[in-house]
C-alpha cells in the first residue's frame, strides 16, 4: 500500500514510453492519413478510439502524440537540469554574494511561469516546438537551482565534506565527488515532477496553437481540434485528455514515490 | 525592530525583480530593432522599406534610450502604442483587466476554500481511508489540464444540462446575475487544478502542525483534534501556506490565459494571445510586463503578510 | 475510592502489537504524589498518555483506567476532551516549543479557562494574572502580553504550569517537566511545583528518569522497566531497601555522593545486566 503510488507511477510512465517507442515503428493507421469518408466516427473494432474531424485514426494519433510528450519532457528537463543544477551547487558552496545573486535571479524567474515565457518567446521568434521546449526548460531552472542549493547546503554541513575540505580538496572536486552523488536522488525526484509540469505546459501551448506545426499530432493539438467539434463529437475531447492526465499522473506519482523511498534523509529539503 | 529590516529587504528585492523582469521582457521583444519592422512589413519587404519603417517608429535609437522611455512611460501608466494600429496599449488593456482579475481572484479563493478543509482532513486522517482518498483525488486533480477540465465542464453543464452558458462574458455592471453565471465554469475549471496542488501543501503543513508540541499542549488542555488544529494550527500553517498561495498565483494567472481562450472571455490573456498571433510586440511586451509585475507585487504583499502573521518578526525577543 | 485506579493497563502499538505497557496496575489517592521512574521506552510516558487519552491512533489499549470513578479506556474523545485541562491536566517536557508561537501566552492561559469554565470567563484576565502570579511570575501583566519567544524557558514552563492549574484539576501529570531546563532553574521550578501542588491540593503523577528529582516532589514511586512495573513503594523505602536489581542500580547511580573519590562511578548495568544490548 505504501508504495502503491510508486508502482502505479512507474507503470504509467512505462506505458507512455512504450507508446512512443512502438509508434516509431508501427501504428494501426497512418497518423496523418486523411480519409474523407470516415469523419468523427465513434469507437469501433477498426478504429478503437474512433476517427477525428479529418477522418484520421485517433488511436494512431494518440500513439504518435506520446513521442512529442517524451521529447518535450526530456529536452525541457535536460535544459533545466544542465543549467539549474550547477547554478544551485555554486550558490550552495560559494554562499555570500554569489548565493544572493543566484537566488535573486530565481526570484525574478518565478514571475515567469513556463507558459508565460513560452508565449513571450513565441511572440518574438514564432511558435515552434523549439521555443516551447526552450521556454519550459528556462522557466523550470529556478526550481532545480533551489532544490540543488538546499541539498548542497545540507551535504556541505556533513562531516565527510568538512574532512575533504580540511584535506585540501578544492570545490570542483568536492562538487563532483561528494555533492553531486549525494544530491542525485533529489535531482531525480525534481526531474520527474518537472517532467509532469513540462507535459502540462506543452499540452497547453499546443492547445493554444503555440507549439507544434499543424501536421505533427500532439495531445494538446488533438484537444484543440476536439474543442471545435465538441458540440457534435464530445468523445473527441476524452482520449487526448485522458492521455495527458495519465502521463502527468505517472510522472507525479513516480516523483512522489521516489521521494518517499528516499525518506527521511531528503524530506526536509524538498 | 527586525520587522523594518525585513520589510526593507523585501522591498529592495521587489524593486530589483521588477527591473530585472522589465529588462528581460524588453530584451526579448524590442532589443533588436530591425525585426519589428520586418514582422510588420511581412516577408519580401526590401531592406530600404525596413530601414524607413524602423526610423519612422523611432526604433533606430539606442536600445537603452528606448528601454528607459518604455519604463518611464509605464511609471505614468503609459504602456506604449501598438505598432500596427497605433492604439494605446494601456487603453487596450484597461477594460480587460477586470475580467482577468475576477477570474483569477475567484479561482484562487475557491481553491483555498476547497483545499483548506480537504487538506486538513487529509492530514488528520492520513492513516485511514479518508486521508488516502483525499490524497488520491488531489493527485488526479493535479494531472488534469485546466483546459480539458473546462471542455468537460462545458460539455456537462452547458451542453448537457444547460444550466450555465458555454462561453462569453457579461460585465458586472450590465447584469450581475449573468456576470456570475458566465464566470462559474471558467472559475471552477481553473480552481480544480489549483486546489489539487494546494491540498498537498495544506496536508503537509498540517501534518507538521500535528507533530508540534503546541498542538499536543492544545489537546492536553481540552481541545478536540479539529478545533485544536483550527485554533492553534491555522496561523502556524499559514506561515508556510501563504508563500505557496503567492507562488500559486503565477500559475493561476497563466492558467487564466488558457481558460480565457476556451471560454472566449475578453481578458488580458485573450488579448495577449491575439497580439502574439499578430506578432504585435508592443502589446505583448505591455501585457507580459503587467502580468509579471502583478505576480511580483502579490509575492511582495505575501512577504509583508508574514510580519502580520508571525509575531517573532513583529516583536523583539527580550532575552 | 482512589482518585486514579489503573488496573491491568496494556498498551501496544502498530500492526505488530509492540507492547509498550504490559498489565500495569497502580492507584493514586487524592492529593497523593506518585513518581514513575524509568528509562526512555520503559512505558512511563505511554502510561501517562493513556490517562490523558492522547495516545496516537495506532495504539491499542486494554485494561482499565478509572479517574474519579469514571472509566477512561474506551471513553469517546468528545467526553475525554472535556476532562482534559479540567479534572486532569498535563505539563510536558519541552517548554520551549509547547506554547503556540503565534499567540500571547495570556490568551493561551485564558483559553483553558474559557474552554472549561465559560461562566468564569467574564473575569478571565483577572484569573489569568492571578494564576500567573501564583506560579511565581512577578510581572504577570507583561508576561501575559508576551509571545512565547519573548520569554525564557523557565518563564514558559511556569506559564504551562499556570495553564495546567487554572481550572484546579484533581490530578496533574508532569512528564519530565524540568529536564529541558538549566539546573538552577530546574531546582526553582521543582520547588514551585511542590508549593503550588500543596496549595491546590492536587494529586500528581510525576514522570522522570531521575530518582533525585522524583524524591524531591513525590512521596511514592513506581519503577518501570520495559513496560512492567518492577517495584513500587514509598520513596524512602526505595532508597534504603530497593528490592529489584534494576532499582538498586538506579539508587546507586543517584547516590554518586557516596562514591569514594578515585573509584569508578557505578552504572545501572553493574546491578542489572540486560539480556540483550539495545
Amino acid at each position: 500500500m505504501r508504495r502503491l503510488g510508486l508502482y502505479v507511477g512507474a507503470a504509467l510512465v512505462t506505458l507512455v514510453v512504450a507508446m512512443a517507442l512502438v509508434s516509431l515503428f508501427w501504428t494501426p493507421y497512418d497518423p496523418t492519413l486523411v480519409v474523407a469518408g470516415q469523419r468523427l466516427q465513434g469507437p469501433s473494432a477498426a478504429h478503437w478510439l474512433g476517427t477525428d474531424a479529418m477522418g484520421i485514426d485517433n488511436f494512431s494519433r494518440i500513439l504518435v502524440g506520446a513521442q512529442t510528450t517524451i521529447v518535450v519532457g526530456v529536452v525541457s528537463v535536460g535544459i533545466a537540469a544542465v543549467i539549474g543544477v550547477p547554478l544551485g551547487m555554486l550558490a550552495g558552496q560559494a554562499r555570500g554574494w554569489v548565493d544572493e545573486v543566484v537566488m535573486r535571479i530565481t526570484d525574478i524567474a518565478y514571475a515567469f511561469p513556463a507558459l508565460l515565457l513560452a508565449i513571450l518567446l513565441a511572440a518574438r521568434f514564432g511558435a515552434s516546438p523549439v521555443t516551447a521546449m526552450t521556454a519550459i526548460g528556462l522557466a523550470t531552472i529556478p526550481s532545480f537551482a533551489r532544490i540543488t542549493r538546499a541539498g548542497t547546503l545540507q551535504v556541505m554541513r556533513t562531516d565527510f565534506v568538512l574532512a575533504a575540505r580540511a584535506s585540501g580538496i578544492r570545490w570542483p572536486g568536492i562538487s563532483l565527488r561528494h555533492v553531486l552523488p549525494n544530491i542525485a536522488p533529489l535531482i531525480g525526484v525534481q526531474a520527474s515532477v518537472t517532467f509532469a509540469l513540462a507535459i502540462l505546459a506543452e499540452a497547453a501551448l499546443s492547445f493554444l496553437g503555440l507549439s507544434t506545426a499543424a501536421i505533427v499530432p500532439t495531445w494538446g493539438k488533438m484537444l484543440r481540434d476536439a474543442q471545435t467539434v465538441m458540440f457534435n463529437a464530445p468523445l473527441q475531447a476524452v482520449w487526448p485528455g485522458l492521455a495527458i492526465a495519465a502521463a502527468v499522473l505517472g510522472f507525479n506519482l513516480l516523483g512522489d514515490g521516489l521521494r518517499d523511498l528516499l525518506d527521511p534523509r531528503l524530506r526536509e529539503v524538498s | 525592530m527586525p520587522v523594518l529590516a525585513f520589510l526593507g529587504r523585501r522591498l529592495a528585492i521587489f524593486a530589483i525583480s521588477l527591473v530585472g523582469a522589465s529588462m528581460l521582457i524588453f530584451a526579448v521583444c524590442s532589443a533588436l530593432p530591425g525585426e519589428v519592422a520586418e514582422i510588420i512589413l511581412g516577408e519580401g519587404a526590401s531592406q530600404a522599406q525596413i530601414e524607413a519603417l524602423t526610423a519612422e517608429l523611432g526604433l533606430d535609437r539606442p536600445p537603452v534610450v528606448r528601454y528607459l522611455e518604455w519604463v518611464g512611460g509605464m511609471l505614468h501608466g503609459d504602456f506604449g502604442v501598438s505598432y500596427f494600429t497605433g492604439q494605446s496599449v494601456s487603453g487596450l488593456m484597461a477594460p480587460r483587466i477586470a475580467v482577468t482579475l475576477w477570474l483569477v481572484l475567484f479561482a484562487l479563493l475557491l481553491s483555498v476554500a476547497v483545499a483548506l478543509p480537504v487538506g486538513m482532513l487529509a492530514a488528520m486522517k492520513r492513516r485511514s481511508w479518508q486521508g488516502f482518498a483525499a490524497t488520491a483525488v488531489a493527485q488526479l486533480g493535479m494531472a488534469v489540464p485546466a483546459f480539458w477540465a473546462a471542455i468537460v465542464l462545458v460539455l456537462v453543464f452547458a451542453v448537457g444540462l444547460r444550466w450555465l452558458p458555454a462561453n462569453g462574458y457579461i460585465p458586472l455592471t450590465t447584469d450581475p446575475v449573468s456576470w456570475a453565471a458566465h464566470l462559474v465554469l471558467p472559475v471552477t475549471s481553473l480552481a480544480i487544478v489549483q486546489s489539487a496542488v494546494l491540498v498537498r501543501y495544506v496536508r503537509s503543513a498540517f501534518i507538521e502542525v500535528l507533530s508540534e508540541d503546541y498542538y499536543r499542549t492544545a489537546r492536553a488542555v481540552g481541545w478536540r483534534p479539529f478545533p485544536a488544529l483550527l485554533r492553534h494550527g491555522l496561523r502556524n500553517a499559514a506561515l508556510s501556506l501563504v508563500t505557496v498561495v503567492g507562488l500559486q498565483l503565477a500559475s493561476v494567472l497563466v492558467g487564466a490565459i488558457v481558460i480565457e481562450q476556451v471560454f472566449a472571455l475578453p481578458g488580458l490573456g485573450s488579448q495577449l494571445l491575439s497580439a502574439v498571433s499578430q506578432r504585435d510586440l508592443m502589446i505583448v511586451q505591455g501585457v507580459v510586463m503587467f502580468l509579471a509585475a502583478s505576480v511580483l507585487l502579490i509575492n511582495f504583499l505575501v512577504d509583508l503578510s508574514y510580519a502580520w502573521i508571525d509575531p517573532r518578526l513583529r516583536t523583539e525577543a527580550e532575552r | 475510592m482512589s482518585l486514579l485506579e489503573v488496573s491491568d493497563l496494556t498498551v501496544s502499538f502498530g500492526r505488530r502489537r509492540r507492547v509498550a505497557v504490559d498489565h500495569a496496575s497502580f492507584s493514586l489517592e487524592a492529593g497523593q504524589r506518585l513518581g514513575i521512574i524509568g528509562e526512555s521506552g520503559s512505558g512511563k510516558t505511554v502510561t501517562a498518555l493513556s490517562v490523558m487519552g492522547l495516545l496516537p491512533e495506532t495504539a491499542q489499549v486494554a485494561g482499565s483506567v478509572r479517574l474519579a470513578g469514571r472509566e477512561l479506556v474506551g471513553l469517546p474523545e468528545s467526553q475525554h476532551a472535556r476532562l482534559r485541562g479540567d479534572l486532569v491536566s498535563m505539563v510536558f517536557q519541552e517548554p520551549m516549543t509547547a506554547l503556540d508561537p503565534t499567540m500571547q501566552v495570556g490568551r493561551q492561559v485564558a483559553e483553558v479557562l474559557r474552554l472549561h469554565a465559560p461562566e468564569r470567563s467574564g473575569r478571565a484576565r483577572q484569573h489569568v494574572l492571578e494564576m500567573l502570579g501564583r506560579v511565581g511570575l512577578t510581572d504577570a501583566e507583561r508576561v501575559a502580553d508576551s509571545f512565547p519567544h519573548q520569554l525564557s524557558g523557565g518563564q514558559r514552563q511556569r506559564c504551562l504550569l499556570a495553564m495546567a492549574l487554572i481550572n484546579s484539576p484533581d490530578l496533574v501529570i508532569c512528564d519530565e517537566p524540568t529536564t529541558a531546563l538549566d539546573v538552577t532553574v530546574q531546582a526553582r521550578v521543582l520547588a514551585l511545583l511542590d508549593e503550588v501542588l500543596s496549595a491546590e491540593g492536587a494529586a500528581c503523577l510525576f514522570i522522570s528518569h531521575d530518582l533525585a528529582v522524583v524524591s524531591q516532589v513525590c512521596s511514592d514511586v513506581l519503577v518501570m522497566l520495559d513496560g512492567d512495573i518492577v517495584e513500587a513503594g514509598p520513596v524512602a523505602k526505595l532508597f534504603t531497601a530497593p528490592e529489584h536489581p534494576y532499582t538498586r542500580g538506579l539508587v546507586a547511580t543517584a547516590r554518586i555522593d557516596q562514591v569514594r573519590p578515585g573509584e569508578r562511578l557505578p552504572t545501572v548495568e553493574d546491578f542489572y545486566p540486560r539480556a540483550e544490548a539495545r
